[in-house]
């Protein structure tokens, strides 16, 4: 899983800077005493390989913020099942992006089997066991802690400057495209959106090659759901984010009515005062819901789009979903006084289209 | 910077993302539509196959390291 397997980092009980120099020296002659500290040093983030179910995510996690990892398990479970199973999915990239801990082989050690990172030095002869897992330096007299096993130390990567120099351009180039934008040109939000995400993704292409840079996934899922949720919603809304903000009640008393716009904000669309004889409307919302109250004389015939949100209609099951197009129609459930057909286009960018039945 | 083995998962996640980016640049300057409800599952199928490939390549690697030691151990 990890691309550069972390061969300097120690066993999962704790860490020193510089650990790998001192194989070497226990290898020829006692060790300079380790700084002596009772402070448990945080090992990195790593899956268990001891405590495993599903990969390890749970058991590394609870070892590394002393948590019970079956409670973490239960957890997991109850989220998931909370979750519509989407939880799963954070789970599964834990388990992609978390690495494992090194593999440890057996070590004869004075104190009995410990279990180390391969390849393993071997424990200097001259040491004794002290009491649990401490040794004595015959020497010197000197106790130590349990010898810390490491793999030979690889030279420290230089530290990858990728990542930030991407987030960079990205923020540059988002920002000459909205100067552009003031200026007068017409760059549409999702094209800046899209980009900058473009150029995110040259940095994810470059750190496959060279340098690592895969945290850059995060800002290009967001950076994409802004580039989608600004593609969907200023088409349906265009033309009507000037129409105002707040809350309407639209309640037509002639047959043909001016189209109703809403930019953002609860609209009422109340057909029961119409009169009688076909009737031809029109509204638009911008972002927010319309509710159309019908009388039960009166079938509803009913074209438009929602960019984003849900369709509730009397006796159907309520849909959602992005990018609906609603053609159907309402049948009238009475027939006094007298049949009436409306035509009703509706245009939603983001929210609610519900149609009621008044209830005489 | 220094060479790299090829990592499956940002090359795999960069072009998809490249790929949404020159759609959505298109679409957003004309009147090409993108049916969105694609985007995601796209999204999804790319990052867990990049993911497969890097547990695949990395299962092989460690067994290779494995026998390595084992090999060692047995020398000792």
């Amino acid at each position: 899983m990890n691309e550069n397997p972390t061969l300097v980092d120690p066993l999962a009980t704790g860490s020193e800077p510089g650990g790998g120099a001192e194989t070497e020296n226990t290898q020829q002659s006692p060790p300079p005493p380790p700084p002596f500290s009772y402070a448990p040093q945080r090992p990195p983030l790593r899956r268990s390989r001891t405590d495993r179910v599903f990969g390890g995510v749970c058991g590394g996690i609870g070892r590394q913020y002393d948590v019970d990892p079956t409670l973490l398990r239960i957890l997991v479970v109850v989220i998931t099942v909370f979750t519509g199973g989407g939880f799963a999915l954070a789970y599964a990239l834990g388990w992609i992006f978390i690495p494992d801990e090194p593999a440890l082989v057996p070590v004869t050690t004075p104190s009995g089997t410990a279990y180390a990172v391969p390849p393993v030095a071997p424990v200097p002869a001259s040491y004794s066991a002290g009491g649990t897992g401490t040794y004595v330096d015959p020497g010197t007299g000197q106790v130590y802690g349990a010898p810390q096993y490491f793999a030979p130390a690889k030279p420290r990567e230089p530290r990858s400057y990728l990542g930030l120099i991407t987030i960079s351009a990205a923020v540059a180039v988002g920002g000459l495209l909205s100067i552009l934008a003031v200026a007068g040109l017409d760059i549409p939000v999702a094209t800046v959106a899209a980009a900058m995400l473009a150029v995110v993704a040259v940095g994810l292409l470059v750190g496959a090659f060279r340098g690592r840079a895969r945290w850059l996934i995060a800002p290009a899922v967001i950076l994409l759901l802004v580039a989608q949720a600004a593609t969907v919603i200023p088409r349906a809304v265009s033309g009507s984010w000037g129409s105002g903000v707040g809350d309407r009640v639209w309640a037509p008393t002639v047959s043909d009515p001016a189209p109703y716009e809403l930019g953002a904000g609860d609209a009422k669309l109340n057909l029961t005062s119409l009169p009688a004889g076909p009737a031809t409307i029109t509204a638009k919302v911008g972002v927010g819901t319309l509710v159309v109250t019908v009388r039960p004389d009166t079938t509803l015939v009913l074209h438009g789009r929602i960019g984003a949100g849900d369709v509730k209609l009397p006796d159907v099951a309520t849909t959602s979903g992005t990018n609906l197009v609603v053609d159907t129609t309402v049948p009238a459930t009475s027939t006094t006084p007298a049949i009436t057909t409306v035509d009703l286009t509706v245009d939603i960018g983001l929210g609610e289209l519900e149609v009621r039945r008044a209830t005489s | 910077m220094r060479r790299h083995d090829l990592d499956w998962v940002s090359l795999i996640a960069g072009l998809v993302f490249l790929g949404f980016a020159l759609v959505y640049t298109v679409a957003s300057l004309t009147d090409v539509s993108i049916d969105g409800r694609f985007v995601w599952p796209i999204v999804f199928v790319a990052l867990g196959a990049a993911g497969i490939a890097t547990a695949v390549a990395a299962t092989a690697r460690e067994e290779k390291a494995f026998a390595e030691v084992e090999r060692t151990d047995d020398a000792l």
